[in-house]
């Protein structure tokens, strides 16, 4: 179980993350809402240490914050929105995965080998394993992310906008991966911005405004919450009680 | 038990090792045949044959094999000094040179030898001292300011042009400093001594080393900090330890042949285009064959292309750096790539 408590975030004088208190439970999807500049990659990057902070990280009472970058790693993992495409095979890409696990040498065992093509099956990208990530569209360079992000075995994965700028199929792939990619020991969250896919792909729901957790729950529990309305603007409705599916219509429009 | 990344290096480039040992043989063969002494393969055989007071052997084996030597040292110096530049800010256009740590050295230089007249083992220590220390300025200047990648490299420029000027103000007001100002500037291998070559050559062995066992980490930290720290790895000390090993092979390349620029630049950009930070070995491995023969064909054609008379190697360098720096800057890999489709990360170095 990850427990973050009173997690305070601030940078060059502006409080980025105010006071955020979490329990989150392994083997069920979350997801973070809300509008840009709210402080949701923010959150992120401090959960995962790399900004400073006041508040405590703890993971089934170990206390992330004093562990090293390298025992750090082997419990969160965090797949930033933004990085640089490096000129490496999808192959190496999802190797690094294991980097955490390795010792001085840096070299894979047998056993790390037999992680690396196991993530490559799960997120369904053998085909891609020689190609160069510059060649990959972007769909399957998410992918690529992914199988690397499920090859360092942690226990806490934090994915930061992973459908963004991907065609609807692509999105809909993500979401499936990640759907299949959850289980009883690890915690993923996820930060999105289309609220249709929030609703019907996640378990539970934050949502962020302005550094703070204004409101959190199911999102059967969540969909008719005022929050929804004041900060998208749009309000919510369940189309199909059984599938929960859900529609939105634009306020003022 | 497998090395990382072993098994997956394309088979694709494999040529590029053999070809670029046979031009190094060639080219240590052509340094050894052609020049201003005598220029053919007779004369060459004779002054072999004649060891004892023998003006040829003399020319082969005082003049043209250190002279050699110090084309495959700098070369390789300088160019490995790029690579891990260029990786570690993920820019085409980061080299010693232009960031200002070659300047660093020869101001360091000049600044000294205002005092003293320095040589050997002293020469060595006062490169790196200003090597160093500018690799540290260019740290702190995006420790304290969060300056993006790109920002650093203007920063650096910056940097190189004021010691620049610094040198010529003090070789201004104190022309003895520099007794051979031009080919210092401009970078020669026309004054090459034992003394400086024995202790900067094993500066330069001990920073290509470094650079051999650094380098499995180059790939990670090409993935961007945020993805390197996510993957264990510290950011911060491995930068730390690319630029002291970047200062020492800065150090010990301008300590033999001056300020030589656009080599660190070129070559580390080529084999990148080529294969790729895939192995990251075999990337060290070619820059530092690329780069060595690179050196040696443009000190052969400073030697041979006005014989008797010598250009300066810095000058052939530049008639085939600067166009290429052009190249680069209005080309689509002339800064940062970032992930197709998304807003370009602004990222800082610490």
């Amino acid at each position: 179980m990850l427990k973050i408590e009173n997690l305070k975030c601030s940078l060059s004088n502006k409080t980025i993350i105010d006071n955020i208190s979490l329990d989150l439970n392994s083997g069920v999807l979350y997801c973070v809402i809300g509008r840009n500049g709210s402080g949701k990659s923010t959150l992120f990057r401090t959960i995962n240490c790399l900004v400073p902070s006041d508040g405590n990280i703890i993971y089934d009472d170990i206390d992330i914050k004093q562990l090293n970058i390298k025992n750090r790693a082997k419990y969160i993992s965090y797949l930033p929105q933004t990085r640089p495409l490096p000129n490496i095979s999808v192959r190496l890409m999802v190797e690094h995965g294991r980097f955490p696990h390795l010792g001085f040498s840096k070299t894979l065992s047998e056993n790390d080998y037999k992680i690396v093509e196991e993530s490559i099956k799960k997120v369904g990208i053998e085909n891609l394993k020689y190609k160069n990530l510059c060649n990959i569209s972007g769909g399957e360079l998410q992918k690529v992310y992914i199988a690397s992000t499920l090859a360092q075995e942690a226990k806490v994965l934090l994915l930061d906008e992973p459908t963004t700028h991907l065609d609807l199929e692509s999105q809909i792939d993500i979401l499936n991966i990640i759907k299949e990619i959850n289980d009883k020991d690890k915690t993923i969250i996820v930060i999105l911005h289309d609220l249709l896919q929030a609703f019907s792909f996640f378990d539970y729901i934050f949502i962020v405004d302005d550094g703070k957790i204004i409101d959190s729950g199911k999102p059967e529990e969540l969909y008719k919450n005022e929050n929804i309305k004041k900060i998208f603007n749009v309000h919510l409705e369940k189309e199909d009680k059984e599938n929960a599916l859900y529609k939105y219509k634009i306020m003022n429009y | 038990m497998n090395t990382y990344s072993k098994s997956y290096t394309k088979k694709t480039k494999l040529w590029l090792e053999e070809v670029l040992i046979i031009s190094l043989i060639v080219l240590i063969a052509l340094h050894f045949i052609l020049g201003p002494y005598f220029s053919s393969f007779s004369e060459f055989i004779e002054g072999l044959k004649n060891i004892n007071n023998n003006a040829g052997y003399k020319v082969i084996f005082k003049a043209r094999l250190l002279r050699i030597l110090a084309c495959i040292l700098v070369g390789s110096a300088l160019s490995v000094a790029g690579l891990l530049l260029q990786v570690m800010l993920n820019n085409s256009l980061a080299a010693p040179g232009t960031v200002g740590i070659n300047s660093g050295a020869g101001l360091s230089v000049v600044i000294v030898s205002l005092f003293a007249s320095i040589s050997g083992i002293g020469l060595t220590i006062s490169t790196f001292i200003g090597a160093f220390l500018t690799a540290m300025l260019i740290y702190l200047i995006a420790r304290v300011t969060g300056a993006s990648r790109n920002k650093l490299i203007l920063a650096g420029i910056a940097i190189s042009r004021l010691f620049s000027a610094a040198i010529d103000a003090i070789c201004y007001f104190f022309p003895s400093v520099l007794t051979n100002k031009l080919s210092f500037q401009l970078g020669s291998f026309t004054r090459i001594s034992m003394s400086s070559l024995i202790f900067s050559g094993m500066l330069i062995i001990l920073g290509l080393i470094g650079a051999l066992i650094i380098s499995k980490y180059l790939s990670i930290l090409s993935l961007g900090d945020d993805v390197a720290i996510s993957l264990g790895l510290d950011v911060k000390l491995t930068r730390f330890l690319l630029l002291l090993i970047v200062a020492v092979l800065s150090a010990g390349a301008v300590s033999i042949a001056g300020l030589l620029s656009f080599l660190g630049l070129i070559v580390p950009h080529i084999i990148r285009k080529l294969i790729g930070v895939e192995n990251q070995r075999r990337l060290v491995i070619l820059t530092i064959l690329f780069g060595s023969s690179l050196t040696l064909l443009c000190d052969l054609l400073s030697k041979t292309i006005f014989m008797p008379f010598e250009l300066p190697v810095g000058i052939i360098m530049s008639l085939i750096g600067i166009p290429f720096f052009i190249f680069l800057l209005f080309s689509k890999g002339g800064t940062s790539r970032v992930v197709k489709d998304r807003k370009p990360e602004v990222q800082s170095i610490e």
